[in-house]
């Protein structure tokens, strides 16, 4: 069986995904809203990690760098992805009928506002904000994972709260613009 | 501290990542800021709304899917032992470029390209113009060495029947005497991709079937025998220098899901979107109005450099349809977001293939949306204020790419009242245009009428006494009446725009058949006697007109100016449709006498049997690459 040693212990690499599966399934899919995508990158991410396991130190933080896989392979797909995305309509023209008029809640649930405001967010911001709030994940632990300075957590956080600020304010009046 | 500073630390302040002394000036500011603290209290909230979003966890086939790939199993040792049973089963990629056009609409009737409102369950395939290389993706789930077992265990299934099924058919029935000689042979079923060339398609018992138009072998399935494919299947647009399209999208009634298949017969996809909830049963919903603009929405999109599909979906059982693009670039379905709880039906591409116009119905009223994908905008077409009783019932667009804009009839269901336009886009403040006004029975709208601008199809008159032909064009200078004195009951465009056909006088569904020249509005009588269905069918040069008389079928060069003649076949016509490629081939389904699918070669005259069953259509040409 296909193992790799990390600090931590020896694991199989069917101990790592059943271990890491779910964590790095729900991260990446909300970083790029989409099931069938999530399953792609989480697929990829994972043989990228089983890959280059064997050659990596031992003092590995495996979960952290699990993340940084998962981030760059979800950013490298976000690039790609250029025609249709999940972003939000924008109503670059002119109003859309009855926006003003109608009731926020009856046009997007809660989970729909936060999930289509993540959408609108730059995508490192999002993650940086979804490995704070979602996954728990410390500056310390946000550095490794988006591999930047531990100074540069703050800012980025910072930036996600008033960029997710925004759009979700947007968002709740209405759907207005970008 | 002014309010500027404090907001650049609220974040790390809400962490308690900032120094003491820099903590404690932000909690001064805050105190006598309300500003500052309503953002403090927003980020608060924002972060526990974050955390609370509910977590997803991935599919158990994902397993199996990544420690069954050749990937993994390359990566552990074991790829060689099982690699050269199966390709690798992720992203494969269609090496065939699809294109369409020129679909054969069930005798002819309806060249309108905009989605019919009304009757949508006899909507034909749509017809687009051109595109380029699609590339899709395979299903997903599921390790590709069950999927290598499958397919072989199918293919000797299907090759056992497709062998069956020849030597049954002729043990009992005898090689049946064509005119220019005996059936080909049975193609063999499933077995491989079928040949490069122009094939036909059409639907046969839930199964699409293909012949090839070189007539050398008979039908052959093309979907698999597990699925039942639904009547508005679509294929897509063809590539520059094609004739016609590669991919064929259908809704299997069965499953509620979207398939696309090549028009060789290869790679039958599943998209990872279903149509209905699980659970809910498909037949169930079918006959409902949901199940009908479902069944009504698939639509390709013609040339970019991605093929897309774009279809309507209840995946979550709301009663409700939201509106859904696959690319076939990403492989991968997208929901468009849309601001108000509505039903989303008929989606019709723009002309550039950029934005996707579609019927949205919201508390009652039909409104027309226009989502443009790549800005991922969303305007307001019609927002049923002008509509004062009536409802929508069509709507296309303008084939000016520069300027587009979206043109639309209103009235109920054999009375249009009136038809309109609307410039989509930067200037779209501008106001719905009315193009005319009165009393019709009919308005078919053609891109290439009035010489490429866009024009409108009138029967019937604006004091609605008479039942004459009139052009309405995007233009939008007052509409000029073609005909006089005329009771037409049907008329059509040709496919250039130039002209019309229609029939005059019906009855017992029988007329007399008139051309009319739509710029000079002359009139040229054609023959009398023309049945009404199957409808006259325009060749695709514009030159020719196939029409029945209910017993014969004839041929007429309208270009040339020369009499009809009758075919050679016997029988009353079921659907016909004229070569996508060649202006002297007609095919031509009979119901009864000759029963069966003819290719006809209409300058020498003769025909050649290709099937013994026929079809009640539609049909449409394919072109396998």
């Amino acid at each position: 069986m296909a193992r790799a040693d990390t600090k931590e212990s020896t694991w199989s690499f069917e101990q790592i995904y059943d271990e890491y599966k779910t964590p790095i399934y729900n991260y990446v899919y909300h970083l790029v809203g989409d099931r069938e995508q999530a399953d792609d990158l989480t697929q990829d991410t994972f043989l990228k990690a089983f890959r280059a396991l064997p050659k990596m130190d031992a003092n590995l933080k495996l979960s952290a760098w699990l993340y940084r896989i998962a981030t760059n392979t979800a950013y490298d797909a976000l690039r790609r992805r250029k025609l249709i995305a999940w972003l939000p309509w924008q109503d670059l023209d002119h109003e859309p009928a009855d926006v003003e008029s109608a009731d926020p809640q009856e046009m997007y649930g809660t989970t729909e506002l936060v999930r289509a405001a993540l959408r609108r967010m730059p995508q490192q911001y999002r993650a940086a904000l979804l490995l704070y709030t979602q996954e728990g994940f410390s500056y310390s632990e946000i550095a490794q994972a988006l591999n930047i300075a531990e100074s540069g957590v703050k800012m980025y956080l910072s930036r996600a709260r008033q960029s997710f600020r925004e759009h979700y304010r947007a968002l709740e009046q209405g759907g207005g613009t970008t | 501290m002014n309010c500027e500073q404090v907001e650049e630390l609220l974040s790390a302040y809400l962490d308690n990542e900032l120094a003491p002394e820099e903590r404690r000036r932000v909690a001064a500011h805050l105190q006598g800021c309300s500003h500052c603290s309503g953002i403090l209290a927003d980020f608060r909230r924002h972060d526990f709304l974050l955390s609370q979003l509910p977590r997803v966890t991935p599919d158990p086939a994902l397993h199996t899917r990544i420690f069954s790939s050749p990937e993994y199993l390359e990566l552990t040792g074991t790829f060689d032992v099982v690699h050269a049973e199966a390709p690798p089963h992720r992203h494969p990629r269609l090496d065939a470029p699809g294109r369409p056009h020129l679909i054969a609409l069930p005798g002819g009737r309806s060249p309108s390209r905009g989605g019919l409102l009304s009757g949508m369950q006899e909507q034909e395939p749509k017809s687009q113009p051109t595109r380029k290389r699609p590339a899709v993706r395979s299903q997903r789930g599921g390790s590709w060495v069950l999927r290598a077992m499958y397919i072989a265990i199918a293919a000797t299934i299907l090759l056992t029947i497709g062998v069956g099924g020849y030597i049954s058919w002729n043990l009992t029935h005898p090689a049946q005497q064509t005119v220019s000689g005996t059936l080909p042979p049975p193609a063999s079923l499933q077995s491989g991709p079928l040949a490069a060339g122009m094939h036909i398609v059409f639907l046969r018992d839930g199964r699409l079937m293909s012949i090839p138009a070189d007539g050398s072998t008979t039908a052959v399935a093309l979907t698999p025998a597990n699925v039942t494919v639904a009547a508005n299947w679509a294929i897509s647009a063809p590539l520059p220098g094609r004739s016609a399209g590669n991919l064929l999208a259908y809704i299997d009634l069965q499953t509620a899901t979207v398939h696309i298949i090549r028009s060789d017969g290869q790679s039958d996809k599943v998209l990872p979107l279903r149509l209905l909830k699980a659970g809910v049963p498909p037949a169930s919903v079918w006959d409902t109005g949901t199940g009908a603009a479902i069944l009504g929405s698939l639509a390709w999109s013609p040339a970019s450099d991605t093929s897309m599909l774009a279809f309507v979906a209840d995946p979550t059982g709301t009663g409700l349809t939201s509106l859904y693009i696959y690319s076939t670039g990403t492989g991968s379905v997208q929901m468009v977001s849309l601001p108000l709880k509505g039903s989303v039906s008929h989606p019709v591409w723009s002309p550039d293939g950029v934005r996707v116009a579609f019927a949205f119905t919201h508390n009652g009223v039909t409104s027309i949306l226009d989502y443009n994908t790549q800005n991922h905008g969303l305007l307001t077409i019609t927002n049923g204020s002008q509509q004062a009783g009536a409802s929508i019932l069509s709507f296309d667009w303008s084939p000016d790419t520069d300027i587009p804009a979206i043109t639309w009839s209103v009235g109920v269901s054999g009375h249009v009242q009136s038809v309109w336009t609307r410039r989509v886009g930067v200037s779209s403040n501008v106001a719905p245009r009315l193009l005319a006004q009165g009393n019709y029975t009919q308005a078919l709208y053609s891109r290439n009428g009035h010489g490429g601008v866009g024009s409108w199809l009138l029967v019937g008159s604006p004091s609605g006494r008479t039942a004459d032909l009139w052009r309405a064009d995007l233009t939008g200078v007052s509409p000029v009446q073609l005909t006089s004195g005329k009771q037409i009951s049907y008329a059509q465009w040709s496919p250039d725009g130039m002209k019309a056909d229609y029939l005059n006088a019906v009855t017992s569904g029988v007329g007399t058949l008139y051309v009319v020249n739509m710029a000079t509005a002359g009139d040229t009588q054609i023959a009398t006697g023309v049945a009404g269905q199957p409808a006259p069918i325009w060749s695709f040069d514009s030159h020719q007109l196939a029409y029945s008389t209910g017993t014969q079928t004839m041929v007429v060069n309208v270009q040339a100016g020369q009499k009809p003649f009758a075919l050679n076949l016997h029988g009353p016509v079921s659907i016909f449709i004229w070569s996508a490629a060649s202006s002297h081939q007609l095919v031509v389904a009979l119901g009864d006498g000759q029963q069966g699918i003819f290719l006809v070669d209409t300058q020498h005259n003769t025909t050649k049997q290709v099937d013994k069953t026929g079809t009640n259509g539609p049909m449409t040409w394919s072109q396998v690459p």
